[in-house]
Protein backbone atom coordinates (compact mmCIF):
# COMPACT_ATOMS: atom_id res chain seq x y z
CA UNK A 1 0.00 0.00 0.00
CA UNK A 2 1.18 3.61 -0.85
CA UNK A 3 0.80 6.87 1.12
CA UNK A 4 1.21 9.82 0.55
CA UNK A 5 4.39 11.01 2.32
CA UNK A 6 4.34 13.22 5.35
CA UNK A 7 4.75 16.78 4.56
CA UNK A 8 8.01 18.38 5.87
CA UNK A 9 6.08 21.63 7.03
CA UNK A 10 2.39 22.34 7.01
CA UNK A 11 1.20 25.37 8.14
CA UNK A 12 -2.51 25.62 7.85
CA UNK A 13 -4.71 28.91 8.28
CA UNK A 14 -1.91 30.41 10.35
CA UNK A 15 -2.23 33.77 11.66
CA UNK A 16 -0.53 36.09 14.79
CA UNK A 17 -1.05 39.43 15.72
CA UNK A 18 1.57 41.41 17.88
CA UNK A 19 0.92 44.48 20.32
CA UNK A 20 -2.20 44.80 18.00
CA UNK A 21 -0.70 44.34 14.45
CA UNK A 22 -2.02 41.66 12.39
CA UNK A 23 1.99 40.24 11.59
CA UNK A 24 1.00 37.20 9.33
CA UNK A 25 -2.49 36.14 7.95
CA UNK A 26 -3.80 33.05 6.73
CA UNK A 27 -0.80 31.15 5.89
CA UNK A 28 -0.93 28.08 4.08
CA UNK A 29 2.30 26.43 3.19
CA UNK A 30 3.37 23.09 2.58
CA UNK A 31 6.42 21.75 1.46
CA UNK A 32 7.03 18.28 0.71
CA UNK A 33 10.94 18.12 1.00
CA UNK A 34 14.03 18.62 -0.64
CA UNK A 35 13.13 22.28 -1.48
CA UNK A 36 15.54 25.43 -1.35
CA UNK A 37 13.29 28.30 -1.47
CA UNK A 38 14.12 31.69 -0.93
CA UNK A 39 11.85 33.69 1.42
CA UNK A 40 11.64 37.32 0.72
CA UNK A 41 9.59 40.56 1.62
CA UNK A 42 9.85 44.20 2.76
CA UNK A 43 11.51 44.60 6.40
CA UNK A 44 8.60 44.10 8.66
CA UNK A 45 6.56 41.53 6.79
CA UNK A 46 6.85 38.88 9.41
CA UNK A 47 9.78 36.55 7.62
CA UNK A 48 11.53 36.42 11.16
CA UNK A 49 8.36 35.68 12.76
CA UNK A 50 6.84 33.04 10.49
CA UNK A 51 10.31 30.88 10.94
CA UNK A 52 9.78 31.50 14.88
CA UNK A 53 6.56 30.18 14.52
CA UNK A 54 8.05 27.08 12.28
CA UNK A 55 10.49 26.52 15.65
CA UNK A 56 7.79 26.68 18.01
CA UNK A 57 9.18 29.58 19.96
CA UNK A 58 6.38 31.88 19.06
CA UNK A 59 2.88 30.44 19.02
CA UNK A 60 0.28 31.53 16.30
CA UNK A 61 -3.18 32.82 17.22
CA UNK A 62 -4.72 30.81 14.79
CA UNK A 63 -3.78 27.61 12.61
CA UNK A 64 -1.80 24.99 13.04
CA UNK A 65 2.13 23.82 12.36
CA UNK A 66 3.30 20.37 11.57
CA UNK A 67 6.95 19.73 11.23
CA UNK A 68 7.05 15.87 9.81
CA UNK A 69 3.55 15.42 11.11
CA UNK A 70 4.17 16.80 14.82
CA UNK A 71 3.97 19.77 16.25
CA UNK A 72 7.60 22.07 16.39
CA UNK A 73 7.96 21.47 20.28
CA UNK A 74 7.53 17.77 19.07
CA UNK A 75 9.84 18.55 16.32
CA UNK A 76 12.62 19.88 18.43
CA UNK A 77 16.30 19.41 16.90
CA UNK A 78 14.44 18.15 13.73
CA UNK A 79 15.07 21.94 12.50
CA UNK A 80 18.15 23.64 12.16
CA UNK A 81 18.08 27.18 12.63
CA UNK A 82 20.70 30.26 11.59
CA UNK A 83 19.18 33.71 13.08
CA UNK A 84 19.34 36.91 12.11
CA UNK A 85 21.03 38.25 14.59
CA UNK A 86 23.66 37.09 17.27
CA UNK A 87 21.36 37.37 20.35
CA UNK A 88 23.94 35.91 22.37
CA UNK A 89 26.83 38.09 24.67
CA UNK A 90 29.76 38.55 22.16
CA UNK A 91 31.95 38.05 25.55
CA UNK A 92 30.69 35.14 26.62
CA UNK A 93 34.21 32.75 27.34
CA UNK A 94 32.98 30.11 24.72
CA UNK A 95 34.98 28.75 21.94
CA UNK A 96 34.21 28.50 17.64
CA UNK A 97 34.10 24.90 18.14
CA UNK A 98 31.95 24.52 21.43
CA UNK A 99 29.08 27.19 20.26
CA UNK A 100 28.95 24.60 16.58
CA UNK A 101 28.68 21.23 19.09
CA UNK A 102 25.57 23.07 20.46
CA UNK A 103 24.02 21.57 17.46
CA UNK A 104 24.86 18.11 18.21
CA UNK A 105 22.97 18.74 21.58
CA UNK A 106 19.60 17.65 22.26
CA UNK A 107 16.51 16.52 23.72
CA UNK A 108 17.67 14.81 27.08
CA UNK A 109 21.37 15.11 28.11
CA UNK A 110 23.21 13.04 26.01
CA UNK A 111 27.10 13.32 26.07
CA UNK A 112 29.27 14.19 22.79
CA UNK A 113 31.41 11.41 21.53
CA UNK A 114 34.15 11.93 19.03
CA UNK A 115 31.90 11.56 16.05
CA UNK A 116 29.94 14.52 17.19
CA UNK A 117 33.65 16.19 16.92
CA UNK A 118 34.15 14.86 13.22
CA UNK A 119 30.56 16.14 12.34
CA UNK A 120 31.77 19.79 13.87
CA UNK A 121 35.09 19.84 11.99
CA UNK A 122 33.28 18.92 8.44
CA UNK A 123 31.04 21.61 9.41
CA UNK A 124 34.07 24.42 10.05
CA UNK A 125 35.54 23.33 7.09
CA UNK A 126 32.78 23.89 5.14
CA UNK A 127 32.31 26.99 6.53
CA UNK A 128 36.41 27.42 5.64
CA UNK A 129 36.67 28.12 9.65
CA UNK A 130 39.04 25.23 10.98
CA UNK A 131 41.51 27.71 11.41
CA UNK A 132 39.47 29.70 14.10
CA UNK A 133 38.32 26.67 16.25
CA UNK A 134 39.85 27.52 19.19
CA UNK A 135 38.71 31.14 18.87
CA UNK A 136 36.33 32.53 22.02
CA UNK A 137 33.43 34.06 19.72
CA UNK A 138 34.11 37.87 20.88
CA UNK A 139 37.41 37.88 18.58
CA UNK A 140 35.65 37.05 15.51
CA UNK A 141 34.61 39.38 12.44
CA UNK A 142 30.83 39.89 11.58
CA UNK A 143 31.01 37.72 8.42
CA UNK A 144 32.99 34.89 10.33
CA UNK A 145 30.35 34.86 13.48
CA UNK A 146 27.44 34.36 10.75
CA UNK A 147 29.70 31.29 9.06
CA UNK A 148 29.65 29.61 13.12
CA UNK A 149 26.20 29.86 13.34
CA UNK A 150 26.02 28.56 10.10
CA UNK A 151 28.44 25.99 10.47
CA UNK A 152 26.73 25.22 14.17
CA UNK A 153 23.24 24.42 12.39
CA UNK A 154 24.90 22.36 9.58
CA UNK A 155 25.96 19.75 12.25
CA UNK A 156 21.83 19.18 13.35
CA UNK A 157 21.97 17.22 10.42
CA UNK A 158 18.12 18.27 10.51
CA UNK A 159 15.60 17.60 7.43
CA UNK A 160 14.68 21.42 7.76
CA UNK A 161 17.18 24.10 7.92
CA UNK A 162 15.82 27.82 8.63
CA UNK A 163 18.38 30.55 7.91
CA UNK A 164 17.69 34.24 8.61
CA UNK A 165 19.53 35.89 6.03
CA UNK A 166 22.38 35.05 6.74
CA UNK A 167 24.00 36.70 4.02
CA UNK A 168 23.52 39.73 5.53
CA UNK A 169 27.53 40.39 6.92
CA UNK A 170 28.88 38.11 4.29
CA UNK A 171 31.15 39.45 1.02
CA UNK A 172 29.65 39.00 -2.08
CA UNK A 173 32.36 35.89 -2.93
CA UNK A 174 31.61 34.21 0.81
CA UNK A 175 28.00 34.35 0.03
CA UNK A 176 28.40 32.91 -3.18
CA UNK A 177 29.98 29.85 -1.69
CA UNK A 178 27.47 30.19 1.19
CA UNK A 179 24.88 29.81 -2.20
CA UNK A 180 26.87 27.00 -3.43
CA UNK A 181 27.08 25.29 0.08
CA UNK A 182 23.29 25.97 1.13
CA UNK A 183 22.76 23.90 -2.73
CA UNK A 184 24.72 20.95 -1.40
CA UNK A 185 22.59 21.18 1.84
CA UNK A 186 19.62 20.65 0.09
CA UNK A 187 20.09 17.90 -1.91
CA UNK A 188 18.86 15.86 1.54
CA UNK A 189 17.05 18.34 3.61
CA UNK A 190 14.69 21.65 3.03
CA UNK A 191 16.35 24.89 3.21
CA UNK A 192 14.19 28.08 3.46
CA UNK A 193 16.51 31.31 3.31
CA UNK A 194 15.24 34.82 3.97
CA UNK A 195 17.25 37.05 1.93
CA UNK A 196 17.22 40.11 0.13
CA UNK A 197 19.06 39.81 -2.63
CA UNK A 198 16.97 38.58 -5.76
CA UNK A 199 20.00 38.01 -7.68
CA UNK A 200 20.33 34.46 -4.85
CA UNK A 201 16.67 33.82 -6.24
CA UNK A 202 18.42 34.04 -9.65
CA UNK A 203 21.02 31.48 -9.25
CA UNK A 204 20.40 29.31 -6.95
CA UNK A 205 16.82 28.21 -5.29
CA UNK A 206 14.21 26.05 -6.33
CA UNK A 207 11.53 27.82 -5.51
CA UNK A 208 10.59 31.62 -4.33
CA UNK A 209 8.07 32.62 -1.53
CA UNK A 210 7.17 36.17 -0.90
CA UNK A 211 6.20 37.20 2.54
CA UNK A 212 4.04 40.30 3.51
CA UNK A 213 1.35 39.42 6.36
CA UNK A 214 0.17 36.68 2.91
CA UNK A 215 2.07 34.28 1.78
CA UNK A 216 2.79 34.32 -2.27
CA UNK A 217 3.89 30.91 -2.88
CA UNK A 218 3.70 28.85 -6.10
CA UNK A 219 6.25 26.13 -5.98
CA UNK A 220 8.75 27.81 -8.47
CA UNK A 221 11.57 30.15 -8.70
CA UNK A 222 10.11 32.63 -10.91
CA UNK A 223 9.70 35.64 -9.35
CA UNK A 224 6.34 37.31 -11.51
CA UNK A 225 6.06 40.89 -11.24
CA UNK A 226 2.73 40.16 -9.60
CA UNK A 227 4.24 38.55 -6.66
CA UNK A 228 6.67 41.66 -6.17
CA UNK A 229 3.46 44.15 -6.48
CA UNK A 230 1.50 41.97 -4.02
CA UNK A 231 4.40 41.96 -2.06
CA UNK A 232 6.01 45.22 -2.37
CA UNK A 233 3.76 47.49 -3.34
CA UNK A 234 3.22 48.65 -7.01
CA UNK A 235 5.67 50.68 -8.95
CA UNK A 236 8.63 48.61 -7.20
CA UNK A 237 10.99 46.59 -10.29
CA UNK A 238 13.59 44.71 -9.37
CA UNK A 239 16.76 46.44 -8.77
CA UNK A 240 19.90 45.63 -11.68
CA UNK A 241 23.23 45.53 -10.46
CA UNK A 242 26.59 43.60 -11.80
CA UNK A 243 26.39 41.53 -8.49
CA UNK A 244 22.85 41.48 -6.39
CA UNK A 245 19.95 41.99 -7.43
CA UNK A 246 18.28 44.13 -4.80
CA UNK A 247 14.68 44.87 -4.29
CA UNK A 248 14.05 48.86 -4.78
CA UNK A 249 11.45 48.92 -1.82
CA UNK A 250 14.79 47.37 0.98
CA UNK A 251 16.10 50.91 0.87
CA UNK A 252 14.34 53.18 2.81
CA UNK A 253 13.66 56.72 1.15
CA UNK A 254 13.45 55.06 -2.18
CA UNK A 255 10.28 53.72 -1.73
CA UNK A 256 7.15 53.84 -4.31
CA UNK B 1 53.80 32.42 62.18
CA UNK B 2 52.38 30.11 59.28
CA UNK B 3 54.24 26.83 60.18
CA UNK B 4 52.50 27.61 63.88
CA UNK B 5 49.24 28.58 62.82
CA UNK B 6 48.97 25.45 60.37
CA UNK B 7 49.57 23.26 63.93
CA UNK B 8 45.81 24.22 65.26
CA UNK B 9 43.55 22.05 64.50
CA UNK B 10 40.93 24.99 63.93
CA UNK B 11 43.77 26.45 61.56
CA UNK B 12 43.52 23.45 59.36
CA UNK B 13 39.68 23.42 59.60
CA UNK B 14 39.02 26.99 58.92
CA UNK B 15 42.01 26.29 55.81
CA UNK B 16 40.14 23.36 54.66
CA UNK B 17 36.88 25.56 54.77
CA UNK B 18 38.25 28.10 52.65
CA UNK B 19 39.71 26.03 50.02
CA UNK B 20 36.18 24.02 49.44
CA UNK B 21 34.88 27.43 49.60
CA UNK B 22 36.20 28.61 46.98
CA UNK B 23 35.95 25.63 44.96
CA UNK B 24 32.18 26.43 45.11
CA UNK B 25 32.72 30.03 44.81
CA UNK B 26 34.29 29.85 41.31
CA UNK B 27 32.17 27.02 39.50
CA UNK B 28 29.10 28.47 40.70
CA UNK B 29 30.29 31.95 40.21
CA UNK B 30 31.56 31.52 36.72
CA UNK B 31 27.89 30.23 35.69
CA UNK B 32 26.61 33.35 37.99
CA UNK B 33 28.96 35.90 36.20
CA UNK B 34 28.17 35.16 32.44
CA UNK B 35 24.27 34.42 33.43
CA UNK B 36 24.40 37.73 35.15
CA UNK B 37 22.55 36.50 38.19
CA UNK B 38 24.31 38.43 40.62
CA UNK B 39 20.81 39.97 42.40
CA UNK B 40 19.33 36.38 42.23
CA UNK B 41 22.31 35.09 43.98
CA UNK B 42 22.11 38.11 46.75
CA UNK B 43 18.41 37.11 47.03
CA UNK B 44 18.77 33.32 47.45
CA UNK B 45 21.62 34.21 49.97
CA UNK B 46 19.05 36.25 52.26
CA UNK B 47 16.74 34.03 51.69
CA UNK B 48 18.50 31.21 53.09
CA UNK B 49 19.02 33.50 56.45
CA UNK B 50 15.31 33.19 57.27
CA UNK B 51 15.92 29.10 57.29
CA UNK B 52 19.03 29.95 59.73
CA UNK B 53 16.25 31.61 61.91
CA UNK B 54 13.90 28.84 61.78
CA UNK B 55 16.82 26.23 63.06
CA UNK B 56 17.12 28.65 66.17
CA UNK B 57 13.71 28.91 66.41
CA UNK B 58 13.21 24.90 66.02
CA UNK B 59 16.08 23.13 67.70
CA UNK B 60 17.40 22.04 64.11
CA UNK B 61 20.48 22.74 62.32
CA UNK B 62 20.63 26.92 60.99
CA UNK B 63 22.77 25.01 58.32
CA UNK B 64 20.24 22.94 57.03
CA UNK B 65 17.78 25.34 57.44
CA UNK B 66 19.54 27.91 55.51
CA UNK B 67 19.52 24.69 52.89
CA UNK B 68 15.73 24.15 52.65
CA UNK B 69 15.15 28.20 52.46
CA UNK B 70 17.23 28.65 49.70
CA UNK B 71 16.59 25.79 47.77
CA UNK B 72 13.01 26.62 48.13
CA UNK B 73 13.33 30.59 47.28
CA UNK B 74 15.42 29.49 44.10
CA UNK B 75 12.41 26.60 43.40
CA UNK B 76 9.64 29.33 43.62
CA UNK B 77 12.09 32.02 41.78
CA UNK B 78 12.21 29.50 38.54
CA UNK B 79 8.28 28.96 38.15
CA UNK B 80 7.67 32.87 38.75
CA UNK B 81 10.33 33.36 36.07
CA UNK B 82 8.69 32.15 33.37
CA UNK B 83 5.14 33.85 34.50
CA UNK B 84 6.11 37.32 35.40
CA UNK B 85 8.06 38.38 32.58
CA UNK B 86 8.63 41.96 34.30
CA UNK B 87 8.93 42.45 38.09
CA UNK B 88 11.83 40.00 38.67
CA UNK B 89 13.93 42.21 40.26
CA UNK B 90 11.15 43.34 42.56
CA UNK B 91 10.37 39.66 43.76
CA UNK B 92 14.00 39.19 44.20
CA UNK B 93 14.07 42.23 46.47
CA UNK B 94 11.07 41.21 48.52
CA UNK B 95 12.90 37.45 48.81
CA UNK B 96 16.19 39.15 49.90
CA UNK B 97 13.83 41.54 52.84
CA UNK B 98 11.66 38.44 53.68
CA UNK B 99 14.53 36.00 54.38
CA UNK B 100 16.22 38.65 56.99
CA UNK B 101 13.42 39.37 58.21
CA UNK B 102 11.90 36.84 59.13
CA UNK B 103 15.44 34.92 60.45
CA UNK B 104 15.41 38.31 62.95
CA UNK B 105 12.14 37.47 64.14
CA UNK B 106 12.72 33.62 64.12
CA UNK B 107 16.19 34.47 66.53
CA UNK B 108 14.36 36.88 68.36
CA UNK B 109 11.61 34.48 69.11
CA UNK B 110 14.13 31.82 69.69
CA UNK B 111 14.69 30.94 73.57
CA UNK B 112 17.78 31.95 74.63
CA UNK B 113 20.29 33.76 72.84
CA UNK B 114 21.93 32.73 69.67
CA UNK B 115 25.60 32.14 70.07
CA UNK B 116 26.76 31.88 66.08
CA UNK B 117 24.37 34.50 64.69
CA UNK B 118 27.07 36.99 63.86
CA UNK B 119 29.10 33.98 61.73
CA UNK B 120 25.92 33.36 59.64
CA UNK B 121 25.55 37.05 58.99
CA UNK B 122 29.58 37.54 58.84
CA UNK B 123 30.87 34.45 58.35
CA UNK B 124 33.44 33.13 60.74
CA UNK B 125 36.39 31.03 59.46
CA UNK B 126 38.07 30.62 62.53
CA UNK B 127 35.22 28.64 63.97
CA UNK B 128 34.06 26.31 61.59
CA UNK B 129 33.43 23.15 63.14
CA UNK B 130 34.61 19.77 61.79
CA UNK B 131 30.79 18.31 61.23
CA UNK B 132 30.11 21.73 58.53
CA UNK B 133 33.15 20.86 56.86
CA UNK B 134 31.90 17.53 56.28
CA UNK B 135 29.12 19.10 54.97
CA UNK B 136 30.65 21.60 52.98
CA UNK B 137 32.67 18.69 51.18
CA UNK B 138 29.11 16.90 50.55
CA UNK B 139 27.88 20.39 48.86
CA UNK B 140 31.08 20.30 46.89
CA UNK B 141 30.81 16.92 45.63
CA UNK B 142 26.95 17.44 44.69
CA UNK B 143 27.65 20.74 43.00
CA UNK B 144 31.18 19.38 41.19
CA UNK B 145 29.38 16.20 39.92
CA UNK B 146 26.13 18.39 38.36
CA UNK B 147 28.13 21.13 36.98
CA UNK B 148 30.44 18.21 35.20
CA UNK B 149 27.85 15.68 33.82
CA UNK B 150 25.81 18.77 32.94
CA UNK B 151 28.22 21.00 31.93
CA UNK B 152 27.72 21.42 27.42
CA UNK B 153 23.93 21.76 28.50
CA UNK B 154 24.24 24.21 31.23
CA UNK B 155 27.17 26.66 29.44
CA UNK B 156 24.04 26.44 25.99
CA UNK B 157 21.32 27.38 28.10
CA UNK B 158 23.53 30.30 29.31
CA UNK B 159 24.77 31.39 26.34
CA UNK B 160 21.88 31.05 24.18
CA UNK B 161 18.77 29.87 25.13
CA UNK B 162 16.70 30.80 21.98
CA UNK B 163 19.00 28.47 20.20
CA UNK B 164 18.79 25.70 23.36
CA UNK B 165 15.00 25.33 22.73
CA UNK B 166 15.78 25.10 19.21
CA UNK B 167 17.59 21.68 19.52
CA UNK B 168 15.47 20.87 21.93
CA UNK B 169 17.80 21.26 25.62
CA UNK B 170 15.48 21.20 28.27
CA UNK B 171 16.19 24.68 29.08
CA UNK B 172 13.18 24.83 31.72
CA UNK B 173 14.97 22.34 33.81
CA UNK B 174 18.60 23.67 33.03
CA UNK B 175 17.40 27.23 34.51
CA UNK B 176 16.05 25.31 38.01
CA UNK B 177 18.69 23.46 38.22
CA UNK B 178 21.16 26.64 37.75
CA UNK B 179 19.21 28.21 40.38
CA UNK B 180 19.73 25.23 42.93
CA UNK B 181 23.09 24.95 41.91
CA UNK B 182 23.22 29.01 43.41
CA UNK B 183 21.20 27.70 46.48
CA UNK B 184 23.82 25.09 47.43
CA UNK B 185 26.37 27.37 46.89
CA UNK B 186 25.05 30.40 48.97
CA UNK B 187 25.12 27.45 51.96
CA UNK B 188 28.60 26.40 51.54
CA UNK B 189 29.83 30.24 50.88
CA UNK B 190 27.64 30.85 53.71
CA UNK B 191 30.28 30.25 56.67
CA UNK B 192 32.82 31.89 54.88
CA UNK B 193 31.54 35.17 54.50
CA UNK B 194 28.42 35.42 56.25
CA UNK B 195 24.82 35.42 53.67
CA UNK B 196 25.35 39.30 53.82
CA UNK B 197 28.95 39.07 51.64
CA UNK B 198 27.84 35.44 49.89
CA UNK B 199 27.55 37.23 46.50
CA UNK B 200 31.17 38.89 47.06
CA UNK B 201 32.61 35.33 46.35
CA UNK B 202 29.92 34.17 43.84
CA UNK B 203 30.97 37.26 41.64
CA UNK B 204 34.36 38.86 42.79
CA UNK B 205 36.22 35.91 41.26
CA UNK B 206 34.72 34.78 38.25
CA UNK B 207 34.85 38.42 37.41
CA UNK B 208 38.43 38.59 37.91
CA UNK B 209 39.32 35.93 36.15
CA UNK B 210 36.85 36.92 32.86
CA UNK B 211 38.88 38.52 31.03
CA UNK B 212 41.82 36.33 31.47
CA UNK B 213 39.74 32.96 30.05
CA UNK B 214 38.55 32.41 26.80
CA UNK B 215 36.52 29.22 27.62
CA UNK B 216 34.16 28.87 30.57
CA UNK B 217 36.04 26.27 32.01
CA UNK B 218 38.89 27.80 32.09
CA UNK B 219 37.52 30.77 33.85
CA UNK B 220 36.14 28.55 36.65
CA UNK B 221 39.64 27.33 37.00
CA UNK B 222 41.44 30.78 37.42
CA UNK B 223 38.18 31.83 39.73
CA UNK B 224 39.12 28.81 41.85
CA UNK B 225 42.80 29.87 42.34
CA UNK B 226 41.97 33.87 42.80
CA UNK B 227 39.04 32.40 45.23
CA UNK B 228 41.30 30.61 47.07
CA UNK B 229 44.32 32.55 47.04
CA UNK B 230 42.18 35.21 48.80
CA UNK B 231 40.54 33.42 51.00
CA UNK B 232 43.75 31.83 52.11
CA UNK B 233 45.30 34.86 52.54
CA UNK B 234 42.54 36.63 54.50
CA UNK B 235 42.37 33.89 56.56
CA UNK B 236 46.19 34.01 57.81
CA UNK B 237 46.13 37.89 57.69
CA UNK B 238 43.24 37.48 60.29
CA UNK B 239 45.27 35.04 61.87
CA UNK B 240 48.65 37.24 62.04
CA UNK B 241 46.85 40.71 62.83
CA UNK B 242 44.86 38.52 65.65
CA UNK B 243 48.37 37.42 66.69
CA UNK B 244 50.45 40.00 66.70
CA UNK B 245 48.57 42.76 67.57
CA UNK B 246 45.66 41.37 68.97
CA UNK B 247 43.07 43.38 66.87
CA UNK B 248 39.80 41.07 66.55
CA UNK B 249 39.57 40.95 62.44
CA UNK B 250 36.45 39.17 61.10
CA UNK B 251 38.00 36.80 58.30
CA UNK B 252 34.86 37.29 55.75
CA UNK B 253 35.10 41.18 55.18
CA UNK B 254 39.32 40.83 55.03
CA UNK B 255 38.50 37.58 52.39
CA UNK B 256 35.55 40.45 50.19
CA UNK B 257 38.10 43.23 50.48
CA UNK B 258 41.30 41.14 49.13
CA UNK B 259 38.95 39.61 46.18
CA UNK B 260 38.02 43.43 45.25
CA UNK B 261 42.01 43.85 45.48
CA UNK B 262 42.42 41.05 43.06
CA UNK B 263 39.53 42.04 40.90
CA UNK B 264 41.71 45.88 40.81
CA UNK B 265 44.67 44.07 39.82
CA UNK B 266 43.44 42.21 37.02
CA UNK B 267 41.59 44.87 35.77
CA UNK B 268 44.25 47.15 35.76
CA UNK B 269 46.78 44.41 33.83
CA UNK B 270 44.12 43.59 31.44
CA UNK B 271 43.69 47.29 30.43
CA UNK B 272 47.87 47.23 29.84
CA UNK B 273 47.89 43.80 28.49
CA UNK B 274 45.45 45.70 25.31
Amino acid sequence: MSEARTPVLQLEGVSLSLRGRLVLEDIDWTLHGGEFIGLIGPNGAGKTILLKIILGLLDPDVGTVRVEGRSPREARGRIAYVPQYAVFDREFPVQVLDVVLMGRLGPGFRGLRSADHDRAFAALRSVDLTHLARRQIGRLSGGELQRVLIARALVQDAPLILLDEPDASLDTRIGGALYDLLGRVAERSTVIVVTHDVGVIDRHVTSVACLNRRLHYHGTAELTQEMIEATYGKGVDVLEHPHSHRLLADHPGHGP
Amino acid sequence: MIGEALEYAFFQRALAAALLASVTGGVVGSLVVVRRMASVSGGLAHAAFGGVGLGYLMGFSPVLGATGFALLAGLGLGLAQRRLATGMDTLISILWALGMALGMLFVALSPGYAPDLMSYLFGSLLFVPGSYLIYLLGLNAVILILVTALFRQLRAAAFDEEYSRVVGLPVRFLDLLQLFLVALAVVALMRVTGVILVIALLTIPATAARPWADSLGRMMVLAVAIGATCSVAGLFAAYALGDRFGAQVPTGPLIVVLSVMALGISFLANRIRR
